[in-house]
């Protein structure tokens, strides 16, 4: 059990944007938050410190301290500064995502501990489970026990990363968290689920993952077409916004299992980039609420005419999520897709092509959210004004990093490949 | 030499009269009393092997039990004390605030 | 002139310069900004109209070049990275002419469509239309298909900010959302189709030696290997080949995805003219034209290309026959000769389509152009019926306008006559020679000339002839000079652009005069396969369309006669001073007509009655299943606990009880595996 921690190029990005968004969420706390303001920063800056560690930790012990660590001060930004329903959100969150954490902890000690290894180091670990060297314990079979951690793992991140049907937490704690939060919460917290996903799940059973690929891309269609049609339902802009992460989870997880040099470095892409339009919107859905006191599609309408800079940075971070190209939610789906439809397992084409419809309804959904709250004429229960440039300075800087990654991803996608290459090699993926 | 057979038989019936008054009885003294009834028990038996078979590890645990025996009851009645102060009365199932 | 290739990256550069200028200035010092943007968008455009002719005269001499100009994704440890470039032929160069040109006369034009009529938001309306241009001449010079839905998708946003523009109205921020969202529709099979090459070829540039249709090539003649996914290459190249072409139809509003583009008129008159009619919505059917080196190879595709093409013509020229906005009628005009281009193209008929994408583009915008002086002039009265008798009053627009009806009628010999019969004559003669399907789009694409020949001077008689039929169009005003001059510019061109292929004289004046058919051909040093003649040869040899020998000047006055009938028609009917409504005459099948087929209403329900019961039910499962799951475990162990802890009494006589009956239990469990008993 070892301090031991260190970056490579999935966890670099991941790193950066945590940093990114924490700042974003402080900003955009200023005005927000205005009772118990130093618990709010503190608790912020340990969710920070957390998330940092589990990006970068290299030792299961380590890692796993930081994944609990996340929940505390989540659970208490939920349950103090939250909305009407805070309560039921925080302990749901914090409940079934401990259940998955138990879950994915027993799974993977076993399979540790039937293994020679003497350390919860990641390298070793993952060598002696790609070479072999697990022996038959606790009553099962090497195989099965193999398989078992493997599953235990999957459903530890699933939950956490929200793949239907383990998703429910996500609404409720996205929607009654407060605007930072859930900033944090939609653009990394759920990452912490993909990016281990690819650390446990893709790096250590390359068999299982080549073997599992098929079901597992079939439920990241899914998940995509699940969560696209029910954000088309939600009539509380906040609550579609939440919705709308789903869909996008489920292609880190399609390009996650593809196996390719382009579909997992794109699911890497996929993550931050995700991680940057998500934020937009929840700060776009912010304005609204904040000036019209109201989150309710059908009671707003024109909104552009009073606050038309708010309603510019809405309309850049809808079509970002759309798959805008030049801004790097485009990149991220386009890499995985790319990578997933010449996957090397059997239907990849077609169930790629089934996933990606969901980008016909997320577009659905997105653009009627525009028209009826931006355009049409004004209404509103509240009389409404401009946003100061504080508020919007926040969503306008995550924008602009959206666009330059999506004009030049080459900035990153070089190192993500750098560390994506010698995973490929192992699962023998190519492309 | 009376045969081990008949101690074990006085301290299981002995046993047995402390588990009665500590399950029928209210009075805390008396429930206090059966406790001691059953510590004694369990003497009897290691005090009658320990002549059984000569060793006198036995004795020694014997002496133990009563000691603890006796920081039990300074315990207990210390207990029943509050108990009396708080309820003015020594019933044991009276106090039943420490439950859900 | 390698010169002015070397800059080409400049030519959609200098657009997007001018969209960050009305973008930024406009934000920060709206007052600082010349004419509310038109002026920077004016000179950009003129710019790139410059450096597009340049380009153009630089083909002309026989350069042609495709170059890497930004790499987007290196390729690091991946087999292949993504770029952008451009890609100068003849094709792109002719397109980026148009493009910039009619971008420049639509800049022009909107001073006096929408400065000179006091708009609001005039930055943001500059921004967009140069934020447009740039991305539509990016599309244009794009060297790979990458590159090429960047771009298209972009022209789409563009397409949904213009649309959009008066934001404030209901209506047009529907039609906004409507016209991304069907394309949309149409890009997700383009996008498909996208990694579906890049996957299948490591490659998706258009041209050069290792391009995807090159390989294609080689992979069909044996000479390649390439990943088909257990298909056979033939098989996997037509799949391919039909999914991209979802994307064309969306954009180019062909059936069964056109109904987004009569909608599309909610937006300002100058953005239906640009975007909407001669440039974005050719999009769609430049892609097929730039990588003709594939469509070529595959026969199936080809002859859906022709069916959707021909289809469409005559679909959407029986609904225009009725509209009583003359946006609208020239909207299913556009809808309808798009049609036409794809039936050149889907007959292999590469110079033909082109041909009639040149022509088209300039007298639609023409017309579009026309009609936004007319509807300024209306002020903003749309309904043909309310005008009559505005050629005395606005005569510069008025024969503008009909020599921009004229060519779109194809009569003789304005613009459409040459490039309209260059279709007909090549869908005509591949059908003949073998290929019945293709002669059935023919069929239909030849009826509707005459109908075409009806709506277009019905609209012609409707608006400008005859006495006025409203107090509005009595009085109308002349239009500004700036509505004038491009609308003159354009209107002598309509008239005379067609000579450049002068394709039904074929046989009687020599190839020389076939200046475009030429200029196609190449030969082109550096892009062997990017020549019109390397594309037939492929339609010949690979695909097996072979043309029978038909007289191309009598194809040319057969569809000339259809045409010519259909004029007659409008005339003696509503060339009169006080026309009424014949086509009333129809009778329910008007009301079909006029209602698009109930099309929009078929889309509206798949909307409104697939898509959102769907949603809901997903909903509802959401709550009451996987959620109801979730929450009923918890409420399972809340209502477990609350029971068990009602054993915790707080009577030490029942733990004790408890204590010793627990204990009584576990020592017979013992004894009795013990085997005591």
């Amino acid at each position: 059990m070892d301090w031991h921690v260190g970056l490579d190029g999935i966890s670099l990005p991941l790193v950066l944007l945590t940093a990114v968004l924490t700042t974003i969420a402080v900003v955009a706390a200023w005005d927000e938050i205005d009772e118990r303001r130093s618990l709010f920063y503190a608790l912020l800056l340990f969710t920070e410190a957390s998330l940092i560690g589990v990006f970068s930790a290299l030792d299961f012990f380590v890692w796993f301290v930081f994944w609990e660590f996340v929940l505390v001060p989540m659970y208490l930004l939920i349950a103090v500064y939250g909305g009407p329903r805070r309560r039921y959100a925080a302990i749901k969150f914090f409940v079934y995502t401990n259940v998955a954490s138990l879950v994915l902890f027993v799974g993977f000690v076993m399979l540790v501990a039937a293994t020679p290894v003497s350390t919860f180091e990641f390298a070793p670990i993952a060598h002696a489970v790609r070479t072999g060297a697990v022996h038959a314990a606790f009553g099962l079979s090497a195989s099965a026990l193999t398989g078992v951690a493997f599953l235990a793992l999957f459903f530890g991140f699933a939950v956490k990363s929200a793949f239907v049907p383990f998703h429910t937490w996500l609404p409720d704690a996205y929607t009654e968290a407060p605007t930072p939060v859930t900033v944090l919460l939609a653009g990394v917290v759920t990452k912490m689920g993909t990016y281990s996903l690819l650390r446990f799940n893709v790096t250590m059973f390359p068999d299982l993952i080549r073997q599992w690929a098929l079901p597992l891309a079939v439920l990241a269609a899914l998940t995509v077409l699940y969560g696209a049609f029910a954000a088309l339902a939600q009539r509380d802009a906040k609550r579609l916004v939440a919705y709308t992460s789903i869909p996008s989870m489920g292609f880190v997880l399609l390009g996650s299992v593809a196996a390719t040099n382009y579909g997992i470095a794109g699911a890497t892409f996929q993550m931050v980039s995700h991680g940057l339009l998500v934020s937009v919107l929840f700060l776009g859905v912010g304005y609204v609420e904040d000036a019209t006191g109201t989150r309710m599609v059908n009671k707003l309408s024109g909104l552009a005419d009073r606050m038309p800079v708010a309603a510019a940075v809405l309309v850049a971070g809808a079509f970002g999520y759309m798959g805008l190209p030049l801004m790097s939610g485009f990149a991220g789906e386009f890499f995985v897709f790319t990578g997933s439809f010449a996957a090397p397992y059997a239907h990849a084409q077609l169930v790629t092509a089934v996933a990606m419809f969901g980008i016909v309804v997320i577009a659905g959904y997105l653009l009627r959210l525009l028209q009826r709250v931006l355009m049409g004429p004004f209404e509103a229960p509240a009389a409404v004004s401009a946003r100061s440039r504080r508020d919007l300075a926040p969503a306008v800087v995550l924008v602009l990093l959206s666009i330059y990654l999506g004009v030049a991803p080459g900035t990153f996608m070089g190192a993500i490949q750098d560390a994506v290459g010698a995973l490929v090699t192992t699962l023998g993926g190519g492309l | 030499m009376v045969p081990l057979r008949y101690y074990l038989v006085f301290s299981a019936a002995m046993f047995c009269i402390g588990v009665f008054g500590v399950l029928a009885r209210r009075n805390a003294l008396v429930y206090l009393m059966s406790v001691e009834l059953m510590l004694n028990a369990a003497n009897v038996v290691f005090v009658a092997a320990s002549a059984q078979y000569g060793t006198l590890s036995g004795q020694v645990f014997s002496l133990f039990t009563m000691a603890l025996a006796a920081a039990e009851v300074a315990v207990g009645v210390g207990i029943v004390l509050v108990v009396y102060r708080n309820f003015k009365d020594v019933d044991i199932t009276k106090p039943t605030s420490m439950r859900w | 002139m390698a010169g002015a290739l070397a800059v080409a990256p400049a030519i959609p550069l200098v657009p997007f310069a001018a969209f960050l200028v009305a973008l930024l200035v406009g934000h920060y010092k709206p007052n600082a900004l010349p004419r509310g943007g038109a002026l920077p968008g004016i000179a950009a455009t003129a710019i790139s109209l410059v450096l597009s002719a340049l380009a153009f005269l630089a083909v002309s001499g026989g350069a042609a070049t495709t170059s890497q100009v930004w790499t987007w994704v290196p390729a690091a440890r991946a087999s292949f990275a993504l770029t952008f470039g451009v890609l100068v032929d003849p094709l792109s160069a002719m397109m980026v002419v148009i493009v910039s040109g009619v971008s420049l006369l639509v800049h022009v034009f909107s001073l006096g469509y929408m400065n000179d009529e006091g708009e609001s938001g005039l930055p943001r309306y500059y921004a967009g239309l140069g934020l447009f241009t740039a991305s539509m001449l990016a599309f244009a010079l794009a060297a790979n298909l990458l590159q090429a839905f960047v771009f298209f998708e972009l022209v789409g946003f563009c397409s949904w900010w213009l649309i959009g523009h008066w934001f404030r109205e209901s209506g047009p921020a529907s039609a906004a959302k409507k016209a991304f969202l069907v394309t949309r529709f149409g890009d997700y099979f383009l996008l498909v189709g996208l990694v579906g090459v890049l996957g299948t070829f490591g490659t998706a540039a258009f041209a050069g030696d290792a391009s995807f249709p090159a390989l294609a090539h080689a992979a069909l003649e044996g000479e390649a290997t390439v990943r088909t996914f257990g298909f056979t290459p033939e098989t996997w190249f037509t799949v391919l080949g039909l999914l991209i072409l979802g994307g064309v139809i969306g954009k180019s509003a062909q059936f069964p995805l056109q109904t987004w583009l009569p909608d599309a008129m909610e937006g300002p008159t100058p953005v239906s003219a640009l975007i909407h009619a001669a440039t974005m919505v050719a999009a769609g059917v430049y892609l097929v034209a730039r990588m003709y080196g594939f469509y070529a190879l595959t026969p199936t595709v080809l002859t859906v290309i022709a069916l959707v093409g021909g289809g469409t013509a005559l679909f959407a020229a029986t609904m225009a026959l009725v509209k009583r906005e003359i946006k609208q009628v020239l909207a299913y005009s556009t809808i309808s000769q798009y049609g036409y281009i794809m039936l050149g193209l889907g007959s292999g008929g590469y110079v033909a389509g082109v041909f009639h994408l040149l022509t088209h583009a300039t007298f639609k915008a023409l017309l579009f152009l026309g009609a936004g002086a007319v509807i300024i002039a209306m002020h903003h009265d749309e309904d043909m019926w309310k005008m009559g008798g505005l050629k005395s009053r606005m005569p510069t627009v008025y024969w503008a306008f009909l020599s921009g009806s004229l060519a779109l009628a194809g009569i003789v010999p304005f613009a459409g006559f040459w490039s309209k019969d260059a279709v007909l004559h090549r869908a005509l003669a591949v059908g003949l020679g073998g290929q019945p399907l293709v002669l059935f789009a023919y069929l239909m694409g030849l009826v509707a000339v005459c109908f075409t020949g009806f709506y277009t001077f019905r609209m012609v008689f409707l608006t400008f002839h005859g006495e006025p039929r409203s107090e509005t169009a009595a009085n109308a005003d002349a239009a500004s000079a700036n509505m004038r001059v491009p609308v003159a510019v354009l209107g002598v061109l309509a008239a005379v652009i067609g000579l450049v292929n002068v394709d039904p004289l074929k046989g009687v004046v020599g190839d020389h005069l076939l200046f475009l058919e030429r200029w196609l051909n190449g030969p082109l040093p550096g892009l062997a396969g990017a020549t019109a003649e390397h594309y037939h040869e492929l339609v010949v040899d690979v695909a097996g369309f072979h043309a029978a020998s038909v007289s191309s000047i009598g194809s040319a006055v057969l569809s000339l006669v259809f045409a010519l009938a259909g004029v007659a028609l409008a005339w003696t009917w509503y060339n009169v001073p006080e026309p009424t409504e014949k086509t009333d005459a129809l009778g329910p099948t008007k009301t079909l007509l006029y209602n698009n087929y109930y099309q929009d209403e078929f889309q509206t329900w798949l909307a409104e009655g697939v898509a959102e019961p769907l949603a809901r039910a997903v909903d509802v499962v959401d709550g009451s299943v996987v959620d109801g799951v979730v929450d009923g475990v918890s409420s399972t162990s809340l209502v477990a606990s609350d029971r068990l802890r009602r054993v915790q009494t707080g009577v030490v006589t029942t733990y004790t009880t408890q204590l010793v009956f627990g204990l009584v239990v576990l020592l017979v469990i013992v004894l009795l595996l013990g085997g005591w008993f």
